[in-house]
């Protein structure tokens, strides 16, 4: 069985990405209408860019680039190649942050390996840790937008007093 | 350059013209490159100068991942 990030056709990607946010936005998770993100075409295949803004002042900040595998129009295939998510919270900072390897073969020895930042936003945490992500597993952007309202929810009523004291 | 809320919107021979060019369109890249610039005149450093202090664990930020995506999607 084909894996969350294996290679897929471009249109159904687009399709996925749209039935994600449409249920999201069902959920209360993504605001209507903020879905912030564009695609265009790189030298190295597709750049997707853009802010999400999600409930309770979490904001997305997505940078994605889809290699082109094979084919062209709807059915190239495409697979994630690079990315970033970097999640933040109104008013407090940084909470997260999932990014892809930042070296390749031209540009060797930073953090070879999908890994995620976390931040104690709550203790005004501006170092953070940072902690490896199974390539396999690692979340998609659904996820990762699941994961940062899930965390807000849980945490409501102390980011709300902390809001109101700033 | 596509919103992905408006494809969502789009019947289905527009999604196809749309996604034939995204991928049959020869890129610019002039708008990445400019953010890029943005990045170099925002942390007073090239490209390279950030790659060197990333490398060496002196600069890790949501900008420089982001930077570090956009150089990649160029083949920087």
């Amino acid at each position: 069985m084909a894996g969350k990030h294996a290679p897929i056709e471009v249109g159904k990607y687009f399709e996925i990405h749209a039935a994600a946010m449409r249920a999201l936005e069902r959920a209360g998770r993504v605001l209507r209408g903020c879905d912030g993100l564009t695609v265009e075409p790189v030298a190295r295949g597709l750049l997707m860019s853009g802010r999400i803004q999600c409930a309770g002042g979490i904001t997305i900040d997505v940078a994605k680039r889809l290699a082109i595998l094979d084919g062209e129009g709807e059915s190239a295939i495409v697979q994630t190649a690079a990315y970033t998510y970097h999640v933040m919270v109104d008013g407090l900072g940084n909470l997260l942050r999932y990014c892809g390897p930042h070296d390749d073969e031209a540009h060797p020895g930073h953090k070879p390996f999908h890994h995620k930042h976390s931040y104690d936003v709550l203790r005004d945490d501006v170092e953070g840790t940072v902690a490896t992500v199974d390539a396999e597993t690692r979340p998609t952007l659904a996820e990762v937008i699941t994961e940062a309202c899930a965390w807000y929810y849980e945490h409501a009523a102390e980011i709300e007093v902390r809001r109101g004291a700033k | 350059m596509l919103a992905l809320a408006d494809f969502a919107e789009m019947a289905p021979e527009e999604r196809r013209a749309a996604l034939v060019e995204l991928t049959t369109g020869r890129p610019n890249g002039v708008r990445v490159a400019a953010e890029i610039r943005q990045l170099e005149q925002r942390y007073e450093m090239t490209s390279e100068q950030m790659r060197a202090k990333v490398r060496t664990g002196k600069l890790d930020t949501a900008d420089t991942a982001r930077w570090l995506v956009l150089l990649d999607a160029l083949g920087r």
